[in-house]
């Protein structure tokens, strides 16, 4: 199975220089645990994720696996939080970011996915955002190609 | 890719009922729901056409959850800018005889910060795409010459562009000379002072059109004809249909086709034609099970080429 077959044809995207008060935002709102970063050619530069920006916020953490706390949440922290404030995507994101191609095989991603502990990996076709691969979208994908009998 | 720009989608709802009965309770015998708002009828039929699209806009609430999930579902790529408040319903209710009664919500209120995020996610996404088209109302708290600034920023980027919509929106947007205009005559019969409904005033209108700039002006009227003019032609079209049921997104099929007939590399006149016979088919069906290749080229037979007198 492709990619092309599961992705999420959602290309809300964030701009490099988004502050990560608003990044937060736009990721509560379409309840989304991280979002892809394009430039003005909407070629995806980055990511930039919940867990980036919390590792942000707390330096000295040890965060790894997985996230912490819900996007919801975190629209309340992030005003706390001197840390980040006046922060861009830029600074804090993931890049290169790790993309996946419509033509790509679901089971390389999916790996490619777990190691990473990504959630959100985004979709691009020469270099530019078309959609997004949610885990979540993965799951119920092997759930349906695998029916109780 | 082509990209549409609805700021004021909704989830059109259609209630079926025996009779219609004002100051009563009338108990529905079926509801139909699907996402609904010009640009979103665009994409979903150039969709189906075998077209990718975008659509864009503004949308908000459950009601907006449940367009962005139909959208996907079709096929639809989406970038959508979320707003605090709810996205419209529009009711469409018909009786056993046929007769439709709308009620269509204004829209949400949306704030001028919504707004700016909105361009630029605009500004970004349509970085991919080598069309816009914009059509439909606005929401409350958006500026009325938001289409004027969203054709201005996609011809910078070199795109061409369509708009169909009315009142100030329309009259501000044309200001921006997009390159394909149908105004949206439902509600109007006047339109920059010109009677729709005249031969004279269609063509008076047009000309005027042409000479702001814009590139082809289709004008609807009696239900399903059309007057297409561009620099050097002139036609009127003429669909010959029994079955009219929906006149509320037929302009929409129309639109579509035509930019389907254009993208076949067809001269204006067989993409007028095409267009034709799309928003017949779409005229017939209440429920959107938008029109394919072989629904259009049925009708083919359906539209009249005539011309118009030059003098």
């Amino acid at each position: 199975m492709k990619v092309r077959e599961v992705m999420y044809r959602d290309v809300t995207s964030i701009a490099p220089d988004t502050d990560l008060q608003e990044a937060v935002e736009v990721m509560a709102d379409h309840r989304s645990s991280g979002l892809p970063v394009v430039d003005n050619d909407f070629r995806v530069i980055g990511f930039l994720s919940e867990r980036d920006i919390i590792e942000t916020a707390y330096p000295y953490s040890d965060s790894r696996g997985d996230d912490l706390m819900i996007t919801a949440r975190l629209t309340d922290l992030v005003r706390k939080l001197g840390r980040i404030r006046g922060r861009t995507a830029r600074s804090c994101m993931s890049e290169p970011p790790l993309t996946a191609g419509e033509e790509d095989d679901i089971e390389d991603i999916t790996s490619k996915m777990l190691m990473n502990g990504l959630k959100v990996m985004p979709v691009v076709r020469d270099k530019r955002l078309v959609g997004v691969v949610r885990r979540a979208d993965l799951a119920a994908t092997i759930v349906s190609e695998n029916p109780e009998d | 890719m082509i990209a549409t720009v609805t700021l004021n989608p909704a989830m059109d709802k259609i209630i079926y009922l025996s009779d219609l009965k004002q100051g009563s309770v009338n108990r529905a015998a079926g509801l139909t729901a699907m996402p609904g708002g010009k640009g979103i009828n665009v994409a979903l039929m150039l969709n189906r056409l075998g077209h990718e699209v975008m659509t864009l806009g503004l949308l908000g609430g459950f009601m907006g959850e449940f367009i962005e999930t139909s959208l996907v579902r079709e096929g639809v790529f989406i970038g959508f800018q979320h707003v605090a408040n709810q996205s419209r319903s529009n009711f469409i209710v018909v009786d056993d005889n046929g007769e439709i009664t709308q009620v269509l919500e204004p829209g949400p209120i949306v704030s001028e910060r919504e707004i700016d995020r909105f361009l630029a996610l605009y500004d970004r996404t349509i970085s991919n795409c080598d069309m816009v088209v914009i059509g439909g109302t606005i929401p409350p708290g958006c500026p009325p010459d938001i289409y004027k600034e969203l054709i201005e920023r996609a011809k910078k980027k070199g795109l061409s562009t369509a708009l169909t919509a009315y009142g100030e929106p329309f009259e501000r947007g044309i200001e921006a000379a997009p390159d394909i205009v149908r105004p949206d005559t439902r509600f109007v019969k006047i339109v920059l002072g010109q009677d729709k409904d005249t031969a004279f005033g269609r063509r008076n209108l047009s000309e005027k059109l042409l000479g702001m700039g814009i590139k082809t002006v289709i004008i609807a009227h009696n239900r399903l004809d059309h007057q297409v003019q561009s620099a050097d032609d002139i036609f009127e079209l003429k669909v010959s249909s029994d079955v009219v049921v929906n006149t509320v997104t037929a302009g929409d099929a129309f639109l579509a086709g035509f930019i389907d007939g254009t993208r076949r590399d067809l001269g204006l006149r067989e993409a007028s034609k095409w267009a034709a016979a799309m928003e017949m088919a779409a005229s017939g069906d209440l429920e959107k099970r938008w029109a394919n290749e072989t629904d259009i080229e049925l009708r083919l037979g359906h539209v009249d080429q005539e011309e118009i007198d030059e003098g």
